[in-house]
């Protein structure tokens, strides 16, 4: 008795004399490790192929510092302009210097609001044919220091000792020349290419001499073209014309030594003199930008950084979202209307025939999408098989239907593939149904279509909702069939992401009508989480 | 019997599903209004089918089936106005207990006090007045069959219907719920056709049980009769334990006969089942009928018997004898003070009546 009240106060102890708890962790330790391991790679594949590319997708949306690096001083002095009339000698002079000066990139403060346009180094001129020792000393100071060149010293010499195959070498010199870039530059795909060959030569302690200063000079300046060349681009976005205005004027630009710049500008190309592209460059100030998510539903900054539409002739992105969400929604209530049946069939008939239509079902998931949609293109064409059953019928043949490159081909074709997404879940719902409750049911008066709307159905809800919410998110965001038979009013939203994508290369503003699009299925989760109950969906 | 009062009538109903073998082979029953009957039967014996006749969802083969004087074989299930108890309860998952129990009452368009009156009588029957607003899945498994129970009484209807209602329970609540529903039977005087495949629960329910076999009844007689009276060597080897002694039969003299058994020993027994001299027989014999030693010239049979195994069972003593060459000869020995005690291996009298040794056929016996 008396040892058992002891133990009641004191920690529990095994029979060995450690603590129970101590042992009981020590126990679980293991299995706590096997099950870790266990859930380890499915995780990293998770985060690797899932997390990260949309994390990525979502920052892409919004980026803008690349531009915030070509034009640092530009938009350090974009404040102080009214905005009304065009900008004065000490704008037009901050441009002409950030489009063709490396200056920014020697300056250490040269970045959004670091930038500090007083600093005189900003306007000395490094002598094209060279020396460019002195006067790149002169901008920036440090750079005469030995130490400051040892941290792109140290990249080229570790690559140069690299070890290998010659593949190998190779592969790690050109890594190398990448990385001396992006240290130098915001670009992460520009090489260095002199810069690291010189300072291979160099013996990493005495003071940096010419060599090295025209070989950073080169690099940087076939950096800045390509950066000018992807900047443009970005510009291009708020205000078109803006890419060709950069080329065009860029060549005589160089010419020009001296102030008013402005009056050179506009003598270069007079669209330096229109407003237009002043109030553009407004939009892309910040490192953020909400343009791209502004542009995919049709709207923009004005001058007064208010939003307005885009001109009429520019609008096609709101109408694509309703047209997305008004095929989106008819294909899924096709669907469902379609497969409601068929599950229920499926659950019911005798398993020789259940299997038999299981077949059926499944076949579209076995044929490729390609060979699919051609047989629809065979089926539905102008001189198409159902057309031309019609005219036999006796349709005018001057009436056949326009069922393909259309609208209506969409649809039928969408509803067609996306089928089994519907049928799976609501069978799978069905087939725990067990007879027994419609039986029951019937048995307390209730006649059959009343006991299939007030007991069988409500049971199959969650089989409707999983469907129904992955029809439509699967059709929120098709593209290949939109593509193939959607023709010109048969197009998606999903099309012109791809377009942005792979043609145009406007990944910032693809990027954007994805996140909506990932925002717009999150929302109908949630709503369906609100409403029916997430944890009453069944996927299979 | 076709009296005034009889209630459900099969008569000459027979059912296939595949066209190739019966099922139910030509039933003639007749059910009186406000009786209990039951049917016992091993598995795959036809009693489901049998309900799910009566109850609309399977159509006879052949013959027809009455409710009241009305034929029902065109009637679809919903307007027979039957109550059933499902083997699974079947309560609607998604609807709680007050909405089960209201539903047959929405669908005859009953006004709302009505059915929530009726609800609650319902519930209280059944004791289960604080769970009206439970999930099925919230409740116990006895809960559930009293909902169910519930559910098919709600709307009155002169026939309830209950397959298996307690195969999912433990045998306390089996026995509590046997209870139950003879209690509410009584007091609402409804007729009610039970299945099972449990005989005690057959024994203890019903005012009548039909037993089945091969879809055929059996023997259809109250309980009492049906122990102390089997027809038939099935339904005296399903109901309760019996001894079993196979010869042919002798000479018959009234409703006496005499079977010279497989030994050649020759035993008195009562003429049940059997058609002439020279016939193959079953003699039965309930094991708590056999007498040990008992007074000369008190029973016509009486034979030695080796005392093979005791087994002690506190009230009584089972023991295992072998008599007349067969040595799985089982008496039950009442565990009373001036008894003789047996030991193994002993050799004793075994005497029995000729009323209680029953010659039966030898057809029912699997
Ligand atoms: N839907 C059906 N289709 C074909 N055969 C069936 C069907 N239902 C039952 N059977 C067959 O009919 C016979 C009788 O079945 P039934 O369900 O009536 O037996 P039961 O007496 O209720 O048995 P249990 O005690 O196991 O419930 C069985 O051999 C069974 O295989
Ligand atoms: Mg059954």
């Amino acid at each position: 008795m008396a040892a058992n009240n002891a133990t009641s106060v004191e920690p529990l102890l095994t029979a060995d004399g450690t603590p129970l708890k101590t042992s009981l962790q020590r126990s679980l330790r293991r299995s706590k490790l096997r099950a870790t391991a266990l859930v380890l790679p499915p995780l990293l594949f998770l985060i690797g192929l899932f997390v990260l590319p949309i994390g990525n997708l979502l920052t892409r949306s919004t980026d803008d510092t690349l531009i915030n690096h070509q034009l640092p001083l530009t938009f350090a002095m974009l404040g102080q302009w009214d905005r009304q009339e065009l900008p004065d000698e000490s704008l037009f002079e901050a441009i002409f210097l950030d489009l063709t000066s490396l200056n920014k990139y020697l300056i250490k403060d040269n970045f959004a609001t670091a930038v500090d346009p007083d600093d005189p180094a900003w306007k000395i001129q490094i002598p094209k044919k060279g020396p460019y020792r002195d006067a790149m000393i002169e901008i920036a100071p440090h750079w005469k220091d030995a130490k400051t060149w040892l941290l792109i010293y140290e990249i080229a010499i570790t690559a140069a000792e690299a070890t290998g195959t010659e593949r190998e070498i190779k592969h790690q010199q050109k890594r190398a020349q990448f990385k001396i870039c992006s240290m130098l530059t915001p670009l992460t795909n520009a090489t260095c290419s002199k810069l690291y060959k010189v300072l291979n030569e160099w013996d990493g302690v005495s003071e940096p001499d010419e060599a090295l200063f025209e070989a950073l000079y080169k690099d940087l300046a076939s950096a800045n073209k390509y950066l000018l060349g992807k900047s443009s681009t970005r510009m291009n976005y708020e205000k078109p014309g803006f890419k060709s205005l950069i080329k065009k004027s860029g060549r005589k630009l160089k010419k020009v030594n001296e102030p008013p710049y402005k009056e050179a500008m506009i003598k270069a190309d007079k669209r330096w003199g229109d407003i237009g592209f002043w109030h553009a460059l407004l939009a892309m100030q910040k490192p953020q930008t909400s343009g791209y998510y502004l542009n995919a539903v049709d709207r923009k900054w004005d001058e007064n950084r208010e939003v307005v539409m885009q001109p009429e002739e520019r609008q096609v992105y709101v109408m694509l979202w309703w047209r997305t969400f008004l095929v989106s929604l008819i294909v899924t209530v096709g669907c469902l209307l379609l497969a409601y049946p068929v599950a229920h069939l499926l659950a019911t008939l005798p398993l020789k025939y259940s299997n038999l239509l299981m077949i059926c079902v499944l076949m579209p998931f076995w044929t490729s999408l390609l060979v699919r949609i051609v047989a629809w293109m065979i089926m539905l064409q102008q001189e198409g098989v159902v057309n031309d059953t019609l005219v036999m019928l006796g349709l005018p043949d001057e009436h056949r239907l326009p069922m393909m490159y259309n609208f209506t081909g969409t649809i039928i074709v969408m509803i067609q593939i996306l089928l089994p997404f519907m049928i799976l879940p609501i069978y799978s719902v069905m087939k725990t149904i067990p007879p027994s409750y419609m039986k029951a049911a019937q048995n307390l008066g209730a006649p059959p279509s009343l006991a299939f709307l007030r007991v069988y159905m409500p049971q199959t809800l969650p089989g409707i909702g999983a469907g129904v919410i992955l029809v439509f998110i699967v059709a929120i965001g098709y593209y290949i069939t939109p593509e193939l038979v959607g023709g010109k009013d048969g197009r998606l939203i999903g099309n012109m992401v791809a377009y942005h994508m792979q043609k145009s290369l406007n990944w910032g503003l693809a990027a954007a009508m994805g996140s909506i699009l990932l925002a717009g299925i999150l929302i109908l989760y949630w709503i369906y989480d609100k409403i029916v109950g997430i944890d009453n969906m069944k996927l299979g | 019997m076709s009296t005034e009062d009889t209630f459900v009538r099969f008569k000459e109903v027979q059912k296939s599903y595949d066209g190739e073998t019966l099922v139910v082979k030509n039933l003639n029953l007749d059910i009186e209004r406000g009786e209990f009957v039951t049917m016992l039967g091993p598995s795959g014996s036809g009693k489901t089918t049998c309900l799910m006749m009566l109850a609309g969802f399977e159509p006879a083969t052949h013959g027809e089936i009455y409710l009241g004087d009305r034929p029902i074989n065109a009637v679809p299930p919903h307007k027979r106005g039957i109550g059933m108890v499902f083997q699974n309860y079947a309560l609607f998952p998604h609807m709680t207990v007050n909405e089960n129990l209201a539903f047959p009452l929405e669908v005859r368009k009953l006004s709302k006090s009505e059915i929530a009156t009726r609800t609650k009588r319902a519930l209280d029957m059944v004791q289960l007045g604080a769970f009206g607003d439970r999930r099925p899945a919230q409740l116990s498994g006895g809960q559930q069959q009293r909902v169910a129970v519930a559910r098919a009484l709600v709307f009155d209807p002169d026939l309830v219907l209950m397959d298996e209602p307690l195969g999912a329970l433990d045998k306390q609540l089996r026995e509590q719920m046997q209870y139950e529903i003879k209690h509410i039977h009584e007091s609402l005087g409804v007729t009610v056709v039970y299945v099972t495949h449990d005989q005690s629960e057959a024994l203890t329910m019903s005012n009548r049980i039909a037993v089945f076999d091969d879809g055929v009844i059996q023997q259809l007689a109250p309980p009492s009769d049906l122990y102390e009276r089997p027809e038939n060597a099935f339904v005296a080897q399903f109901i309760g334990e019996n001894n079993r002694l196979m010869g042919s039969v002798e000479a018959i003299d009234g409703k006496e006969c005499q079977v010279k058994i497989d030994n050649g020993e020759v035993i008195r027994a009562l003429k049940v089942n059997v058609d002439g001299v020279g016939q193959r027989a079953t003699l039965s014999l309930r094991p708590e009928r056999v007498e040990v030693n008992p007074e000369p010239g008190k029973f016509p049979n009486v034979f030695d018997a080796k005392v093979e195994e005791l087994i002690y069972l506190g009230d009584h003593i089972r023991t295992r004898a072998s008599v007349c060459g067969h040595d799985d000869f089982i008496v039950k020995i009442p565990n009373a003070s001036h008894h003789a005690s047996l030991n193994e291996g002993d050799t004793v009298k075994f005497g029995w009546s000729m009323e209680d040794c029953r010659a039966l056929d030898v057809s029912g016996i699997h």
